[in-house]
């Protein structure tokens, strides 16, 4: 799965190259070197945040991690559904709710192309890295600012939008967030 | 870097068992609807409609929505850190105690220490650090005894809250080695599941402390639960070392919680619970000597394969790759050096008479064809594209 952040690294596309050594110039756009709009907001380290969640995957689930995110990747980067997708983060609007909705239909689509055979328990931290991938690349390709509190919001409507879809609702997940909050408070 | 890529036998044989992608090449699974996926995607006004024609929300709701929940374990990190970073409180919440869930359901497992316990608490008191708190339980096979827990844990709920849910929440699994819990072990808790055959079965705080009031406490009755077995998936040497961690992690909630036990106990019982501090730090500063060694040992592999992918990769430009195109280049000038560019009509006539390949660049107009007339040559087919007079240029090859 490195290999796959890697591939985030060369500009998005999955079927070049290799990534480069390290203390090598990043290939391709440079990251915006202006501040922030909003000031002094502080960035997010992509990489360290995907790796992060990556080793907390279960190895049983890891090739279905690397699968998921693949074929994810290859729809958000590959030539064909790459224009569109800047079509649709180009348009104005509330990029937040783009970006979280839309990754909580593509992981609903793989879940339903991989005809119900996808782990759930991957669901929402793979659409969680889909996000991140998705916004480390808006940010490299300078699309329209996507500020860190936007991706917080995009999490947000990503989970508002992913758990009714498999039947949860979204104050049942916060009572569950608050009950066992309280619990292992009491502790 | 090289692909091997399947046959259409084999892709859809494969694709049975594995309907996601293909790892080695091709499109990944459902590339032929990418278009309606992408255009899902870029679709705002799609809305949550488009999720619900998707997926049929009866047939998911309620069976294994616990698991669904349970996997935000592995985002959790991710949560609080974005949360903190933006100041987003509801994701500081969820992520910290998704983080502390994990940390706690872990423990609950039997399979990590107290100090790993220590870490995620601590992780879920200070906002910013709870990325921190499953470093120590890094281990993702314990991610999963927590996903699970949780999982069960949201069946439950959501069956106390609503019963809603058409079937029954599966029936908690006695998790492995649960009864060397520090939780059940220190406060005695309630549901403490009963000790698996052939574990060894740790005693109650409460009852040790009873136990020595009455002075009838006896002597080595801590015993060392790693004589269980490691669960399927986990690494027997870590299992035992997790084990003595969590062993030595109950001695010093032992000699902090009973201070009657303390004073009364026989005096290697005092002992113990006055060194295990000590003891536990020990173990727990070798337990993340190991897991930063084995953290640099993959870090390093993983290094040494880019190394070689790049080596690989190098190789093939300066070679494989620049002599095919040394090739083509050489080729292409070749047979360009065989045709013949004219601007007049005479001259074009002319070698058309001699039989020798020509291309009229600068045909009369208006009535010019749009594709160059060529010569016939005399033995082959030749084949130009001609980018019209405005580029002026011969873009395509001779087949």
């Amino acid at each position: 799965m490195a290999g796959l952040l890697d591939i985030a690294n060369n500009g998005g596309m999955p079927d070049e190259g290799v990534p480069m050594p390290e203390g090598m110039p990043d290939e391709g756009v440079p990251m915006p070197e202006e501040p922030m709009p909003g000031g002094a907001e502080q960035d997010l380290d992509y990489d360290a945040q995907l790796q992060d969640m990556e080793s907390r995957v279960p190895g049983d689930l890891k090739e279905e991690w690397d699968r998921i995110m693949v074929a994810g990747m290859k729809f958000m980067f590959d030539k064909q559904g790459n224009s569109m997708i800047n079509k649709a983060l180009e348009t104005e609007g509330d990029q937040a709710k783009t970006v979280g909705e839309g990754c909580a239909r593509l992981m609903v689509m793989l879940f339903k192309e991989s005809r119900s055979k996808m782990s759930q328990e991957l669901i929402i931290p793979a659409g969680i890295a889909m996000m991140l991938l998705l916004v480390k690349y808006m940010k490299k390709a300078r699309f329209p600012a996507f500020t860190a509190a936007d991706l917080g919001r995009a999490v947000e409507i990503y989970m508002a939008t992913i758990l009714p879809a498999f039947g949860v609702q979204p104050e049942q997940f916060d009572q569950f967030i608050d009950q066992q909050a309280a619990q292992h408070e009491g502790r | 870097m090289p692909k091997t890529y399947l046959s259409v036998a084999m892709s859809r044989a494969w694709g049975f068992d594995n309907p996601i992608g293909d790892p080695f090449g091709g499109p990944a699974y459902g590339a032929r609807e990418s278009l309606g996926l992408v255009a899902a995607f870029a679709s705002v006004a799609a809305g949550v409609g488009m999720i619900g024609t998707g997926v049929a929300i009866t047939a998911l709701g309620g069976i294994t929505v616990g698991t669904l929940v349970g996997g935000a374990l592995i985002a959790g990190g991710v949560m609080s850190g974005v949360g903190t970073l933006t100041g987003n409180q509801k994701l500081v919440k969820w992520g910290n105690t998704l983080s502390m869930i994990g940390g706690v359901a872990t423990l609950g497992a039997g399979m990590v220490g107290g100090w790993q316990n220590a870490a995620a608490a601590e992780g879920a008191t200070f906002g910013s650090k709870a990325m921190g708190a499953l470093k120590g339980a890094v281990d993702p096979n314990m991610i999963k005894a927590g996903m699970d827990s949780v999982g069960t844990s949201f069946n439950q709920f959501t069956q106390n809250i609503s019963g809603s849910f058409n079937s029954p929440a599966p029936a908690p699994a006695a998790a492995p080695g649960a009864n060397i819990s520090s939780a059940n072990l220190v406060n005695g808790g309630p549901g403490a599941p009963a000790p698996q055959a052939g574990a060894t079965a740790l005693p109650d705080a409460n009852k040790l402390a009873a136990q020595a009031k009455a002075g009838a406490l006896p002597s080595g009755t801590i015993t060392n639960p790693s004589t269980m077995p490691a669960p399927a998936g986990v690494d027997p040497s870590r299992w035992a070392a997790m084990n003595e961690s969590s062993r030595q992690q109950v001695l010093v909630n032992l000699s902090g919680k009973s201070n009657g036990l303390l004073g009364m106990s026989p005096t290697t019982i005092t002992a113990v619970g006055m060194g295990a501090q000590a003891i536990g730090s020990m173990v727990a500063a070798k337990a993340n000597e190991k897991a930063a060694a084995e953290q640099a040992r993959v870090q390093k592999e993983y290094n040494d394969a880019m190394l070689v992918l790049n080596e690989r990769k190098t190789t093939l430009d300066e070679t494989v790759y620049a002599d095919q195109q040394k090739r083509l280049d050489d080729e292409l000038a070749r047979k360009m050096e065989q045709i013949k560019v004219v601007s007049t009509q005479a001259e074009y006539d002319a070698l058309s008479a001699a039989g020798e390949a020509a291309v009229l660049w600068s045909p009369p107009a208006p009535a010019a064809p749009a594709s160059p007339r060529v010569a016939a040559p005399p033995t082959k087919w030749w084949n130009f594209d001609v980018r019209g007079a405005a580029n002026s240029g011969v873009v395509g090859a001779v087949a």
